[in-house]
């Protein structure tokens, strides 16, 4: 009896030997995988930020609300290039809304600059920039302007970089083209804004240089709810002073309401309308009213755009996966992202103000993308002298921005 | 000069205001808050135009427009008495409160607007930020019909702004929900003694204000060339300025000065413009420049420390004598 007993027990601790064996072995086994696997899926990752400062609201938003996606793509790209390289590096956009205003923008770059970030993509407007100009030279802060123009900006040694050329070759331009258009008088209508102050102080001294005459400057505030009575102040002196033409600069905004106001002035209906492209792609302008005023007055824009370029047609396909579709300086911005993280993978990651500067001249001097080549001038802004030429029009019964001829090294081409 | 055009800006902006203004001395003057999310009223009235454009393809009626803008407006309107105002009165709130709490409503509304308008844009792929002008067809077929030719903005706020006025004239002075609401303007206790309902009478007072004020933002869509999520602030100046002189009391004076300060800033301003060349900032300083020399030289009820236009008539006829 007591031999069974004892049997019995030796079984039972054999057992549960046998048992604990099985289960510490699974146990073991799986969590030995486990751990093999977190060390071969999960290397650490280094995340790297580029601050984003666009007018989400505001009187540009309309145009500056479909950067949002652009930018979306290109740190995708940035971090498709990254992993293809097998580096650890992971870029994330922190995008602010600046709401085109100069005081907004300068907050987002003191927001950016404490919370560590080094390089700023934006803002849109010269204004702005101007008004961050001197942040960024005091703490060395990285600024890649996608849209600002301005010759004003255009100082060498500085930390902003520009991917849209400097507007003294395109108020030159504009210059020659009125010319040719036997245009020898014109009205200057424009926003009190940096870029359309400079963009026709530029383009007087072009035209009166080529033997035009700006017989008259009419200058309007920003931020006015409606603009119907400086219409009315251009129309009276469009009556008075029987221009040749009219050369206007404005934005999303104000632009659709004053081209709105203005296809109702029978004085402003009968003079052509010179315009810049600092509304163009902005989509509450494409109404019939205005598109039918812009064939009335033969209105015609210009816009710094390589000639060809495959690369922005395959970037607007792409924009359409991302729910964007482009406006005015889309590629440009698309351009900005992916230089500043190029040159911050050329730089292993750095924070390194001097050492970014430097990589991004180097990196922009083999650098193509959708905005053509992304070489840089001694200034840090982008050297390309071609500018195509739009007007507004209808197509299949929408309406729409058309291409209608192109500007190079003085040469003029119209295609319609 | 081209007067034309200031004339016509003046012309439809005196209805924009009126429609605005009314509303802000109504509301003071029935519940004594002075409310800081007017603008809100205007924005949204604007908005829901905008987005049945939208959804209706670009073919929405004024009456369609009409009716949700009003409905919408008004129910704001009744929120922000039933959710803030009211719960800030029974805790008896010093009208400073009451204002610093509808400033805070405003920013809330406004913000959620831009999320609507962001969340929208992603949907439908079209930019509500700065939306181009609305064009009612109804009032397109009706101008079509009798080969009317001058700009739409100027039927249809026309025809709205003397709808709304004469139905605001008869709702007032020959109703007894109207006499109602002047007594409880008059005197809550007393009315209240009387029998008079103070809390539905507040909250139809604050869905009429609402209601009206939206309907100036549907005319703003129709003439602007461009509307955006800060409309309601433009607009919003010139209804404080004229209810102001109004009295915050006087709806009469505040319709007049609201087409008083449309002539003055477009029709004084083209003439600054054209003939000295002055640029267009100056503008609110000439409507303000107007507004303090009235406030100084002739105030009116509460603003200014003066009285009621109707008691300093009777006093002045008492003084002239019989």
């Amino acid at each position: 009896m007591e031999l069974i007993t004892n049997t019995r027990f030796m079984l039972i601790i054999a057992s549960t030997l046998l048992i604990g064996i099985v289960i510490g072995y699974t146990i073991g086994y799986y969590m030995g995988q486990t751990t093999v696997q977190t060390t071969q899926t999960t290397p650490i990752q280094r995340k790297y930020i580029l601050g984003v400062s666009i007018a989400l609201s505001g009187p540009i938003s309309s145009i500056c609300v479909q950067w949002e996606p652009v930018v979306r793509m290109a740190i995708d790209d940035l971090n498709n290039i990254s992993r293809s390289m097998g580096l650890n590096l992971v870029f994330e956009p922190y995008i602010l809304d600046d709401k085109g205003s100069p005081e907004e923008a300068l907050k987002n770059a003191q927001t950016f600059y404490a919370a560590g970030i080094r390089i700023m993509i934006g803002p849109p407007l010269s204004s702005q920039l101007k008004a961050i100009k001197a942040f960024s030279d005091a703490n060395k802060f990285i600024i890649i302007a996608p849209c600002s123009n301005s010759p004003t900006l255009a100082i060498p040694g500085d930390y902003i970089f520009r991917t849209q050329p400097s507007a003294i070759a395109e108020s030159e331009a504009l210059a020659v083209l009125a010319i040719r258009e036997n245009i020898r008088s014109i009205i200057s209508f424009h926003i009190d804004d940096e870029f359309c102050n400079v963009f026709s102080k530029y383009f007087k001294d072009s035209f009166e240089k080529r033997g035009g005459r700006i017989v008259h400057e009419i200058v309007y505030s920003p931020g006015q709810a409606d603009y119907g009575t400086d219409v009315a102040t251009l129309a009276s002196f469009a009556r008075s002073l029987t221009p040749d033409a009219i050369l206007y600069c404005g934005y999303g905004t104000d632009g659709a309401n004053i081209l709105s106001h203005a296809a109702e002035e029978p004085a402003l209906r009968a003079t052509r309308w010179l315009v810049v492209e600092s509304f163009y792609g902005a989509s509450e302008v494409l109404v019939p009213k205005i598109i039918e005023f812009a064939q009335q007055v033969r209105m015609i824009g210009i816009r710094p755009a390589p000639l060809v370029n495959p690369l922005y047609d395959e970037f607007v396909n792409r924009l359409r996966n991302y729910g964007g579709t482009p406006t005015y300086c889309s590629e440009n911005v698309y351009d900005a992202v992916m230089i500043a993280g190029l040159a911050v993978l050329r730089t292993g990651g750095s924070t390194d103000p001097d050492e970014l500067r430097e990589a991004i001249v180097q990196v922009a001097k083999t650098y193509y993308g959708p905005g053509g080549w992304g070489l840089l001038d001694e200034n840090g802004d982008r050297v390309q002298a071609a500018f195509k030429l739009w007007t507004l029009s209808m197509v299949n019964g929408t309406p729409q921005y058309v291409d209608i001829g192109y500007i190079s090294d003085s040469t003029i081409v119209m295609e319609s | 000069m081209e007067i034309a055009r200031a004339l016509i800006c003046s012309y439809v902006f005196s209805w924009i205001y009126i429609l605005s203004s009314i509303p802000l001395t109504l509301s003071y003057r029935t519940t004594k808050v002075f409310n800081f999310a007017h603008p809100v009223f205007i924005t949204y009235g604007a908005y829901v135009a905008i987005f049945l454009n939208e959804f209706l393809n670009k073919n929405t009626p004024l009456f369609i427009a009409a009716l949700f803008s009003f409905t919408t407006g008004g129910l704001i309107g009744v929120l922000n008495y039933l959710l803030i105002i009211r719960p800030l009165h029974q805790r008896g709130a010093s009208p400073n409160v009451h204002m610093i709490a509808t400033m805070g409503a405003w920013f809330v509304y406004q913000y959620a607007l831009y999320i609507i308008c962001q969340v929208l844009m992603k949907l439908r792929g079209a930019s509500f930020l700065s939306y181009p002008s609305v064009e009612y067809v109804d009032i397109s077929y009706i101008q079509r019909a009798i080969g009317l030719n001058t700009p739409q903005y100027i039927v249809t706020s026309t025809t709205l702004g003397l709808v709304v006025i004469l139905s605001l004239y008869v709702l007032l002075n020959k109703t007894m929900l109207g006499f109602a609401m002047r007594g409880i303007a008059d005197n809550q206790i007393l009315a209240t003694l009387c029998g008079i309902p103070r809390d539905k009478l507040m909250a139809l007072t604050w869905f009429l204000t609402g209601g009206i004020t939206a309907l100036s933002g549907i005319l703003w869509v129709n003439f602007s060339g461009s509307t955006t999520p800060e409309i309601g602030l433009h607009v919003v100046v010139i209804n404080f300025a004229a209810a102001f002189i109004g009295g915050l009391s006087s709806l009469l004076v505040t319709a007049l000065a609201s087409a008083a300060l449309a002539l003055t800033e477009n029709i004084v301003f083209l003439f600054l413009s054209y003939h000295l060349g002055l640029q267009p900032t100056i503008r609110l300083a000439i409507v303000f420049g107007v507004v303090f020399t009235i406030l100084v030289i002739r105030p009116p009820l509460g603003a200014g420390g003066g009285l009621p236009y109707r008691f300093r008539t009777r006093i002045g006829r008492k003084v002239a004598g019989p």
